[in-house]
């Protein structure tokens, strides 16, 4: 009975991979107007990509927010993480279904306070404010992530390095942080990717200086133009590649 | 040794405090300011000086805020329940099968999908789902007559919605069916066990706190959604998403406001009832 595990397996990798697979086909049509069969292929839109100021700059902006809210969620994560493992008399669930309500709430809820809020502040429209609406709502999965962490190490490491006079900050950095650098690595490369893709908050406040998903959104608002399937495989290679070498690293873990 | 204990503690609370903080104010503050702007009306782009409850009166009289309540939840429901269906199917299948090659490449496959841009995805699934691509004149070429998933249906949103999140649940009960110890499995079927018994009775008991983390999850992204809704759906499909973006457009914040508030409320009393009925199913 083989082919009955085969057949629902394939009919769901199919639907989960038509997309992809149809958009690097259409991102080397040489026509503008998508038609199947494709009547001729060509690399012209990636070279119009390329050429493409707005574009380019999008997509660099969107890598700098990315790497930083990637550094601060993990940072505040981490940090809300060791005070939870560690904090005494407090119900410890309850704190952190607390930590995760900006995880649920509808972004675009939060998005429109939150653009009223930085107009109050003097950010509205910034990078600055982009990057601290994607930390607010992904830095609590980090803080769950590494709840559950750190919660499974050995506290006597920490108990030792203590007797041996460690300081604080060099246990936390060293022993702690130490043995989770792999996990450490996959969070940043997780809330990197969710905030690349975020469009709502990024639309709300990113203002003149768009964000890849922005900028896209806009150019399939105007004209239609084969260049976002271009974009969209370049970025689906980039994402592929990151999450190969952070596969690489938390293999052991989540694959047998 | 006090100093130290207390020098410990005092770091440690120090690390916690400092992310309370940034919640309290970056996330708490915003949503003050969506309550208040709720109360406020805009004439022209611009808000009135005194705060007012005419947005709410106006919401509550307006049948498009409800169909677009009722839209977007059923959306969520009906999503979440098919996304976290077939990935089951998905998951069991995989780990029916010998080869560790194969359900290695399905998580694979399915972490990459997820984080490939969902903006160029969709847009490729319109065009799929359009009179003009390959799933509908593949469906006339069998003799069949109306697709039933066509754009600008319910049903095709419902549709547009599944590559997007059956990855992330196939994600999340990968992981849960892995932590299923074998020796359980392997207990069953020496007792005799069939495939099918194993999966209801053992498999699904051990996974349904993650059945219901990719049910919620699921349910909450979908809800929140603006870009397969408007791709796929366009304007006959609207949902709450919908509705605040088109106030915005109009420059009605006050209004975009007060549905948002509204939402979130329906969204917590949803949640809080949900979870009411399974923590009663579990004390009986």
């Amino acid at each position: 009975m083989k082919w009955a595990n085969y057949i629902p397996l394939l009919f769901i990798l199919f639907l989960v991979l038509c997309p992809i697979l149809f958009m690097g086909v259409f991102s080397f049509s040489d026509n503008r107007f998508i038609t199947l069969p494709v009547a001729s292929y060509s690399t012209k839109w990636y070279n119009t990509v390329i050429n493409n100021p707005e574009l380019v700059g999008s997509l660099l902006l969107t890598l700098f927010t990315g790497i930083s809210v990637a550094i601060l969620s993990v940072t505040l994560g981490f940090m809300s993480g060791y005070w939870l493992v560690h904090a005494r008399s407090i119900n410890k669930q309850l704190v952190l279904a607390l930590f995760t309500i900006p995880a649920i709430v509808p972004f675009i809820l939060y998005a429109l306070g939150f653009l009223e809020f930085t107009r109050h502040i003097g950010i509205a429209r910034t990078k600055l404010a982009t990057i601290i609406g994607h930390t607010v709502i992904f830095s609590p999965l980090a803080t769950v992530y590494f709840y559950h962490q750190i919660s499974r190490l050995n506290p006597d490491l920490e108990h030792a390095a203590r007797e041996l006079g460690a300081s604080e900050l060099k246990i936390i950095t060293e022993i702690v942080a130490g043995q989770i650098l792999k996990n450490i690595f996959v969070c940043m490369v997780v809330v990197f990717a969710l905030s690349w893709d975020e469009y709502i908050i990024s639309w709300f406040v990113s203002g003149f200086q768009k964000t890849y998903a922005v900028q896209v959104r806009n150019m399939l608002e105007s004209t239609f133009s084969p260049e976002v399937f271009a974009v969209g495989t370049i970025t689906g290679l980039i994402s592929l590649l990151v999450l190969t070498v952070s596969f690489r690293f938390s293999r052991r873990e989540i694959v047998s | 040794m006090p100093n130290t204990i207390n020098n410990k503690r005092l770091i440690q609370n120090t690390m916690g405090f400092i992310h309370i903080v940034w919640q309290v104010v970056l996330f708490g503050a915003p949503l003050y300011f969506l309550g208040l702007l709720s109360f406020k009306h805009y004439n022209m782009g611009l808000p009135d000086a005194s705060l007012t409850i005419n947005n709410y009166q106006l919401l509550f009289t307006d049948s498009l805020f409800y169909k677009a309540i009722l839209n977007t939840f059923a959306l969520g429901i009906i999503v979440s329940v098919i996304s976290t269906f077939l990935a089951l199917i998905a998951v069991i299948s995989a780990f029916n099968l010998k080869q560790k090659t194969i359900r290695n490449t399905l998580l694979y496959a399915c972490a990459v999908v997820f984080f490939i841009g969902l903006i160029p995805r969709t847009f490729v699934f319109q065009y799929l789902l359009s009179d003009q691509g390959p799933f509908s004149a593949s469906w006339h070429l069998a003799g069949l007559k109306t697709f039933p998933f066509r754009l600008y249906t319910f049903a095709g949103v419902v549709m547009g919605y599944l590559p997007v999140f059956v990855p992330l649940s196939i994600i999340i009960l990968f992981i849960a069916r892995k932590e299923v110890p074998r020796n359980y499995i392997q207990a069953a079927k020496e007792l005799g066990a069939g495939n099918r018994n194993i999966q209801f009775d053992i498999v699904i008991p051990l996974i349904k706190s993650s059945l219901l983390i990719s049910l919620v999850l699921v349910f909450l992204l979908t809800i929140a959604d603006v870009i397969v809704i408007d791709l796929i759906g366009g304007s006959r499909i609207y949902s709450v998403s919908s509705l605040i973006i088109d106030y915005i457009k109009i420059d009605d914040w006050g209004m975009a406001a007060a549905v948002s508030f509204v939402f979130l409320f329906s969204v917590l009393l949803f949640l809080y009832l949900i979870s009411k009925i399974i923590l009663k199913k579990k004390g009986e």
